[in-house]
């Protein structure tokens, strides 16, 4: 089985998918017809699909030749709301652009199912593919979950392409990858008076401002030094005239960590800082908390020994890179919350074809030249998990 | 001279009056029907008057028989932007308008107390000077009419307010502090924006800006004399652009209010001083647009005081005076008792068989109890006369307004 040759007699394949996806982008949720035009590929090439009566996306199912565990590889397909300036020949012209190279990401995924139909004999179990709709949402892969999809699946495998990583470079870290990103409200209501009485009102804006300076303590004094807290006030809005004792004030604002533990404090220790200072300086305040997504965090040695050896084992240890972890945020998260999961990152700036910009930016542009190796990587990395644990039970 | 007859005799005519102005409220430096129908009544009464340039308002001038001293009595004639619910038959018929502060009854005590001394001329030793003052609810008036010289050649200056917390007929002439200054300030807190993700790579204003709130609180509690009173209000709090963004931009508007002079000139300094110091620590800069409306009233002369007490006795006897807290709220009359020395004084307005006059000054219900309005021109009339024998001359200074 040379996955590595497989991947490169369907490298065309692959090179002519991302193109059609990337001139026909379709926003969040919308995905209709990228999801019948995954279905026809998957169905031509002989899987089977599952769709979703009111939902985008869809899952092919490939049953190997032998018994085994189940393996689902990843891929998000939705676009973003951004004119496109690429100067790519196959840019899309209707407003949207794949510029977080989630086109990329379906035609590698593609370009893996007609591998592993090319292997399916030797397959030890299944493996599911997952194209997933609304990922830029941050809360696209809920539906699938609620649906039940992660019910008899072992691992999960994802693969980001990156702008600031080089092509064709893999990254395949352990550890912290990406954080958590939370979006949080905090109403702080007093009593209005006139501006000269301020002991007859109750004024929220001093409440406001002790908050915004008490919420500092939870990143000085309350977290582990060591692991990474943001907590990001960026709207306040409150008071009706210079001369009144303000009622009312309102705040928006993220929480970014890397830590599962910590971001599972985030709300209760908020909301006593918040709500304990109001009431200290007689108001009230509200703490809503809007959790979006969880890090994405490889902590299973054995997917992340398996994923890095896929790697080395189709194109040597010169096809690894180290990345620094990334401060935004995927909801691949959410996947690898409910069962074990790898994330990793596949590497498309080459500064000789001016694909130097970084994802979500109006003039991204891909190396194509990795693209085949992360099909290659998907189909090794499903193959070696499922001979591996062929055994287990 | 029966200044407590007169008064009586001209009580019909006050509240006639008063009712009349009640109904055609106008906005601050908008007094124009005000304006003339005022001159119409001091011309009537044979009073000269003269105009400002490019404001309202105006001063009606009367040369007594006998040399002396010039006094000025202020009436304010502006309305409110409200909307009265008051129910009166004579209430307000410009839609959005009201006298809700008694601005009317003032206008209309002043025309009474002129026909009161206009009687009584001849036995005058001065000079009295009617001002009707526009634009008093937005401290512009008082400032623009001593640009125009109202207070040139003014010996002494006399105010009067109905008001609602103190019960009717009572009058209130008190020594010491008894209205606040009123600042008004724009502090805007400049940072700079960068990823929500990335706080180190921007300047946040919105903690930059709380950091400087809490540490403006200290001027109250550590930096004034614990003795006088100090307000500091930031009423309004805006900025930032997304909760993912690291805010670079809040701004905060606010008022200071003092008994204390030199405090209040103090107060720009200050706030200067803690908001920038505040804002260095976080990388930030701030910009602070502060504006003085009015400086506070002071009764400080005992002379002064001891006249008007003496006056509103006289008329109406010992218990008469009754003596009310300091107020929180403002008056630009103070800017005239910065150019002379002056006294304030309060005409209770509240009456329980009064429905209605319970409600506070500014209220879109606020009235008043009508039975007070000539003893507020009687008292005003009285004080001038006896300010005038008692500061006799001899000799008559020339005066009389510029414009």
């Amino acid at each position: 089985m040379d996955i590595k040759k497989l991947a490169e007699k369907h490298n065309e394949y692959i090179i002519k998918q991302r193109w059609y996806f990337h001139q026909n982008p379709e926003l969040s949720f919308q995905e209709t017809e990228t999801t019948k035009v995954l279905k026809e590929q998957l169905e031509e090439m002989g899987i089977p699909v599952i769709t979703f009566p009111d939902y985008n996306g869809l899952i092919g199912v490939i049953k190997g030749g032998k018994p085994g565990k189940t393996v689902m590889l990843r891929s998000d397909i939705d676009a973003l709301p951004i004119e496109e300036h690429s100067g790519e020949e196959f840019a899309a012209v209707n407003g949207k652009m794949h510029a977080c190279g989630h086109d990329c990401h379906m035609a590698v995924l593609l370009g893996a199912a007609k591998i592993l139909m090319d292997v399916k004999a030797e397959i030890q179990g299944e493996v599911r593919l997952l194209f997933q709709a609304a990922e830029e949402s941050g809360h696209g892969a809920v539906y699938y979950i609620e649906h039940g999809i992660l019910d008899d699946v072992d691992a999960i495998f994802g693969l980001h392409i990156w702008g600031t990583l080089d092509a064709p470079k893999f990254n395949l870290e352990s550890g912290p990858r990406m954080a958590s990103g939370d979006k949080f409200k905090i109403t702080v209501t007093g009593k209005s008076a006139h501006g000269s009485a301020p002991h007859l009102g109750h004024d929220a804006i001093v409440a406001a401002a002790s908050i915004v300076m008490n919420v500092q303590t939870f990143v000085s004094r309350v977290s582990d030094p060591l692991d990474t807290l943001v907590v990001n006030i960026g709207t306040v809005k409150g008071g009706q005239l210079w001369n009144i004792i303000p009622n009312h004030v309102e705040f928006e604002g993220i929480m970014r960590t890397y830590s599962r533990q910590l971001r599972s404090s985030l709300e209760d220790t908020m909301r006593k800082i918040v709500c304990g200072t109001a009431e200290a300086l007689g108001c009230a305040a509200e703490f809503e908390y809007m959790p979006l997504t969880a890090p994405v965090i490889n902590d299973q040695e054995d997917l992340n020994r398996i994923a890095v050896n896929a790697a080395i084992s189709l194109y040597g240890e010169e096809s690894l890179s180290g990345m620094a972890r990334l401060t935004c945020s995927e909801d691949f998260s959410k996947f690898a919350e409910k069962i074990p999961g790898f994330f990793g990152f596949l590497g498309c700036r080459n500064e000789s074809i001016g694909a130097i910009y970084p994802n979500h930016s109006d003039k991204f542009k891909v190396d194509e030249e990795g693209l085949h190796r992360g099909a290659a990587l998907y189909a090794q990395f499903a193959v070696d998990y499922l001979n591996e644990k062929a055994g287990d039970n | 001279m029966d200044i407590k007859a007169l008064a009586e005799k001209y009580k019909d005519y006050i509240i006639e009056k008063r009712r009349w102005f009640h109904q055609y409220p106008e906005l601050s430096m908008q007094e124009e029907n005000t304006t003339n129908a005022i001159v119409k009544e001091l011309e009537a009464i044979g009073i000269p008057v003269k105009r400002f340039d490019g404001i309202y308002g105006c001063v009606g001038e009367l040369k007594g028989g006998r040399p002396g001293k010039t006094i000025l009595l202020r009436a304010d004639i502006d309305a409110l932007p409200v909307t009265e619910q008051t129910g009166l038959p004579f209430a307000s018929k410009n839609e959005g308008r009201m006298h809700a502060c008694g601005h009317d009854c003032h206008i209309a005590m002043l025309l009474g107390t002129a026909k009161i001394l206009y009687e009584g001329k001849e036995e005058l030793a001065g000079m009295v000077r009617f001002f009707f003052q526009p634009g008093e609810e937005i401290a512009l008036g008082a400032k623009a009419a001593i640009g125009q010289g109202v207070m040139e050649h003014v010996d002494t200056c006399f105010g009067m307010h109905v008001w609602s917390q103190l019960r009717s007929p009572y009058f209130n002439i008190e020594y010491g502090e008894r209205m606040a200054s009123c600042d008004s300030f724009t502090l805007t807190v400049f940072g700079e924006a960068a990823h929500g993700a990335s706080p180190h790579l921007g300047r946040d204003a919105i903690v930059a800006a709380s950091s400087i709130i809490m540490n403006l609180q200290a001027i109250s509690s550590r930096m004034k004399d614990p003795l006088g009173a100090l307000v500091v209000t930031i009423g309004t709090m805006n900025g930032g652009q997304n909760y993912n963004i690291i805010p670079d931009r809040v701004q905060l508007e606010g008022t200071v209010r003092t008994f204390n002079r030199e405090f209040q000139d103090s107060m720009k300094g200050r706030i200067l001083e803690i908001a920038e110091n505040t804002a260095r620590c976080y990388g930030c800069t701030v910009d602070l647009q502060y504006n003085c409306l009015t400086i506070p009233i002071v009764n400080d002369n005992q002379e002064l005081l001891r006249i008007c007490k003496n006056a509103a006795v006289k008329l109406f006897g010992a218990d008469t005076l009754s003596n009310m807290k300091r107020l929180t709220s403002s008056e630009d009359f103070s800017f005239l008792m910065d150019q002379a020395p002056g006294i304030f004084g309060y005409l209770g307005s509240c009456h329980p068989e009064i429905p209605g006059s319970e409600y506070s000054n500014h209220h879109e219900k606020f009235t008043v109890d009508e039975e007070i309005l000539h003893r507020g021109s009687a008292i005003t009339a009285q004080y001038t006369i006896d300010f005038l024998e008692e500061n006799q001359t001899g000799n008559d200074t020339e005066h009389g307004i510029r414009t």
